[in-house]
């Protein structure tokens, strides 16, 4: 096997995340940076070897970024993708599980380092444009309950790294602790001071569900911002984005432009964020999207085909993440989106299609069996 | 842009010229098609069903059996003419309308219209009825003594479905059978067939013509379906099983309700029938036809394939011979374009089985390049696992064909039609065992799209289900 100075690559890769989000990465640098990762994957990683092999697509054949073997993202749920021993990894990520917790998918993260860096500059880009810490309300459970939770690292290292005092989690092992969330957040309106919320799509639902009941509102201050993130799969309940973000407006006097939506996976090592915010910060106005950072890159392909749909039509994702450097770069994603003037929209999951046929699909199958 | 000639919908002695109408638009690009449709109202309905119902009365219930065969088989006739102009414009819009290929559609008219000729409609009469003219008189009733007349409902409400072009044909011949006649509610995802289908009746002979109503309004719309079950003497629903049952809750008390909902067919692969390359690839192509017919979206398309082993080509090696076959099948009659949904299922269903393969022996995945035309996965696993269709098949080995009771247990409420290759008595034995678990149909495997005429669908009659009997008991008899 090639011996692969992975140490001058992580070097390389990491100065790369540290120039943070705001510099461009040119195709030539994204393109030789990701051939170099791709030919590191290649080598070390033993199932994406023979995928790539079967395929005839090598570090040899591979000239560009667009043509690394992309893995379909159910891939993480068969095999172990990893390119040192799963037992070497800082972490492990594995998805939620929800629709069949045997197979979760596994993520290792052979640093964390390299996670950290690429998570950082890019939540503070979208999140705290200003650069000032905020108290930072956490509507996730804490890391010590969900260890293998991408977003419960993501949560806890933001709120170590940006958050001002007074930042703390609101929803624990026994659910959302409404009476902390409430004392925190009558006590920034008294104060004044902004606060930032972060959790996922359905913990706000259920807070926001918990103060309707009540009739509860808050008039947070200006300058306060929410960040969600993931849907409402497997949920009781489902909102549209302009439902949401209806509700926070509503509920917590926070404006649709202090509102983020963060898409990510455990899968990848890096988020899209709305821009949302960043504009509102940088007065600019334009459609909404969520951005790439400099070392990702994203098409929306034709799934028939895999080749990129005409500009403006749905497709499917397909993200290039060079901070998943222990792993695969190119990942197919099963999230329908659209590209834009400012970076892509997502449309939601390619799920639940019509049905056409007369036969028995597998959702009825599914439900006649739980039943 | 192709421009529909007849409307997408079929009101006899209404003229819609001035209701509000709405439009169902399919296709993408210069391949469009915009069906406008009149907004129908509980009130429109309403007359309409009276205008049926007065029709029936006048021109239908004492039209003799002969006659309305004879018109059924002229319509038919019309159909098989590539000239005819519905056909034309049914050639041409379907593959639009259904994204199956032109082909597809062409061999599936064909095929299924075939099927509705003189000589089968009256194999189904006596199939089900023996002395088909107790349709039209007092009959004397053999064993039982007396006479006896059968009796169809005098209207029925039709709620189509859009997976198979040319299906509604069926149930509305049943009707007509029975001397019924009949409101269709079309289906959304292909509102033109049915229509243009009643129009023809009314083209040939406009007395029958007039006891055929077709229109589409969006399924489950409380008051219109209100409407359009009330006066029913009977509903026959095609759709998932979510649907039928939500429609039977609105069905009138009286009303008959018969539904045919999703179900799940397969197939068996003997090992008789692998003793040489030469037959196992014969039987391999009898499968990739019966998986590939309109895209595998029928009731009857079989999700897996099981195939014995102890012959002389494996199961392995047919998986390798079927796929060839789907290849030759898919050249023939192209697999239509398919939602960005469906094309996605595909793809990351071959994303799984392409690493799953990489460490285990007993999977394997054969597929069209580059798109997705067909995919065979080979894996040693009991569980049934339904396809995600679209021409995606799975082959799944068996010591022997009676494994394949235990393995389809937990799915036996499905079960529909099993394609068997398989010798005659073997056949048999299997049938037995099938019978009892819920199978409603075993056929050979290139049969399994084209059930007959004559078949108990679902395991029921087409005729017989529909009607009532009204006997004269002989003074003797008392």
């Amino acid at each position: 096997m090639v011996v692969y100075d992975v140490e001058a690559l992580d070097r390389d890769l990491l100065a790369v995340l540290h120039r943070g989000i705001e510099q461009t990465l040119d195709d030539d640098a994204f393109n030789a940076l990701a051939l170099r990762l791709f030919a590191y994957q290649y080598a070390a990683n033993m199932p994406y070897h023979k995928y790539c092999q079967r395929r005839g697509q090598t570090p040899e054949t591979v000239q560009h970024w667009r043509q690394i073997p992309a893995v379909p993202i159910g891939a993480f749920k068969e095999l172990t993708l990893s390119c040192i021993p799963p037992e070497q990894a800082e972490a492990v990520w594995m998805s939620s599980g929800t629709t069949n917790p045997e197979k979760r998918s596994k993520h290792y993260q052979a640093r964390l380092a390299i996670y950290n860096a690429s998570m950082l500059p890019n939540f503070a880009a979208h999140v705290l444009p200003e650069a000032v810490p905020l108290p930072i309300l956490v509507l996730n459970p804490p890391r010590t309950i969900l260890p293998n939770s991408s977003l419960a690292h993501y949560l806890h290292l933001v709120l170590e790294t940006f958050g001002a005092p007074g930042s703390d989690f609101v929803l624990g092992a026994q659910g959302l602790e409404v009476d902390k969330l409430t004392e925190a957040l009558r006590q920034a309106e008294n104060s004044g001071q902004p606060v930032c919320l972060l959790g996922t799509s359905f913990a706000f639902v259920h807070a926001l569900d918990t103060y309707t009941t009540r009739r509860h509102t808050f008039k947070l201050p200006a300058g306060s911002r929410i960040m969600d993130t993931g849907g409402f799969k497997g949920q009781s309940r489902e909102l549209t984005r302009e439902e949401l973000y209806g509700l926070f407006t509503e509920s917590f006097g926070v404006p649709e432009t202090h509102c983020v939506n963060m898409y990510g996976m455990s899968e990848f090592s890096s988020q899209f964020l709305d821009n949302t915010l960043r504009n509102a910060h940088q007065g600019r106005q334009g459609p909404l999207a969520k951005e790439n950072p400099p070392w990702t890159r994203t098409l929306v392909v034709d799934p028939e085909t895999l080749e990129p749909v005409p500009y403006g039509q749905r497709g499917l994702l397909l993200h290039y993440d060079l901070a998943n450097r222990n792993s695969v770069v190119a990942i197919l994603t099963e999230d329908v989106g659209r590209e834009g003037e400012a970076g892509f929209t997502l449309l939601g999951r390619a799920q639940g299609s019509e049905v056409r046929g007369c036969s028995v699909t597998i959702d009825e199958m599914l439900l006649a069996t739980q039943r | 842009m192709p421009m529909a000639e007849a409307p997408p919908y079929f009101f006899p002695g209404w003229d819609v010229g001035t209701v509000a109408t709405t439009s169902l638009t399919f296709g993408t690009g210069p391949e469009t098609i915009c069906l406008s449709l009149p907004v129908l109202t509980p009130g429109a309905l309403d007359a309409v069903s009276q205008r049926l119902l007065a029709a029936q009365a006048q021109h239908l219930a004492c039209r003799p059996i002969t006659e309305i065969v004879e018109v059924i088989d002229c319509v038919i006739q019309l159909w098989l003419d590539p000239q005819y102009p519905y056909r034309q414009q049914a050639e041409a819009c379907l593959p639009i309308i259904t994204r199956y290929s032109v082909p597809m559609v062409r061999h599936g008219l064909d095929t299924l219209l075939q099927a509705f000729r003189k000589d089968a409609l009256w194999c189904l009469l006596q199939a089900e009825f023996g002395d088909p003219y107790v349709l039209d008189t007092f009959r004397p009733r053999p064993h039982a003594g007396g006479y006896t007349r059968a009796y169809g409902p005098r209207l029925i409400t039709h709620v189509f479905s859009g997976n198979v072009p040319a299906l509604p044909a069926w149930s509305l011949i049943c009707a007509l059978l029975v001397k019924s006649a009949s409101l269709g509610k079309s289906a959304s995802e292909e509102p033109l067939f049915a229509a243009l289908f009643a129009r023809s009746f009314w083209d040939i002979c406009p007395e029958i013509g007039s006891c055929l109503a077709v229109g589409w309004w969006k399924g489950g719309d409380v008051a219109l379906e209100a409407a359009a079950f009330a006066p029913a003497e009977a509903v026959i629903a095609y759709g998932s099983e979510a649907t039928t049952r939500d429609i039977q809750r609105r069905v009138p008390p009286l009303a008959r309700f018969l539904a045919y909902s999703h179900k799940l067919s397969f197939g068996v692969i003997g090992r008789e029938t692998l003793s040489s390359a030469e037959q196992a690839t014969q039987t391999a192509h009898q499968a990739a036809y019966g998986v590939s017919m309109f895209d595998q979206q029928g009731c009857v398309s079989p999700h897996l394939l099981y195939v014995e082993r102890g012959g002389a080509v494996s199961p392995k090696e047919f998986a390798a011979l079927l796929a060839q076959e789907m290849a030759a099948v898919h050249a023939e009659w192209p697999r239509g374009a398919l939602s960005l949904e469906d094309s996605t299922a595909i793809r990351h269903l071959r994303g799984t089985y392409e690493f799953r393969q990489l460490n285990d022996d007993e999977v394997l995945l054969f597929c069209s390049d580059p798109g997705t035309a067909w995919t065979v996965i080979y894996e040693d696993t009991p569980t049934f696992t339904p396809s995600c269709l679209n021409r995606t098949v799975r082959v799944q080995p068996v010591h022997d064909m009676t494994d394949v009771v235990a393995r389809l247990g937990p799915v036996r409420a499905y079960l529909q039609t099993a394609g068997v290759a398989l010798s005659p008595s073997r056949r048999q034995a299997l049938a037995e065992m099938l019978g009892r678990l819920g199978v409603t149909r075993v056929s050979a495997l290139d049969r399994m799209p084209w059930p007959r005429l004559t078949w108990h669908h679902d395991g029921r009659c087409n005729l017989l289900d529909l009607v009532h009997w009204t006997d004269i008991e002989d003074a003797a008899d008392g």
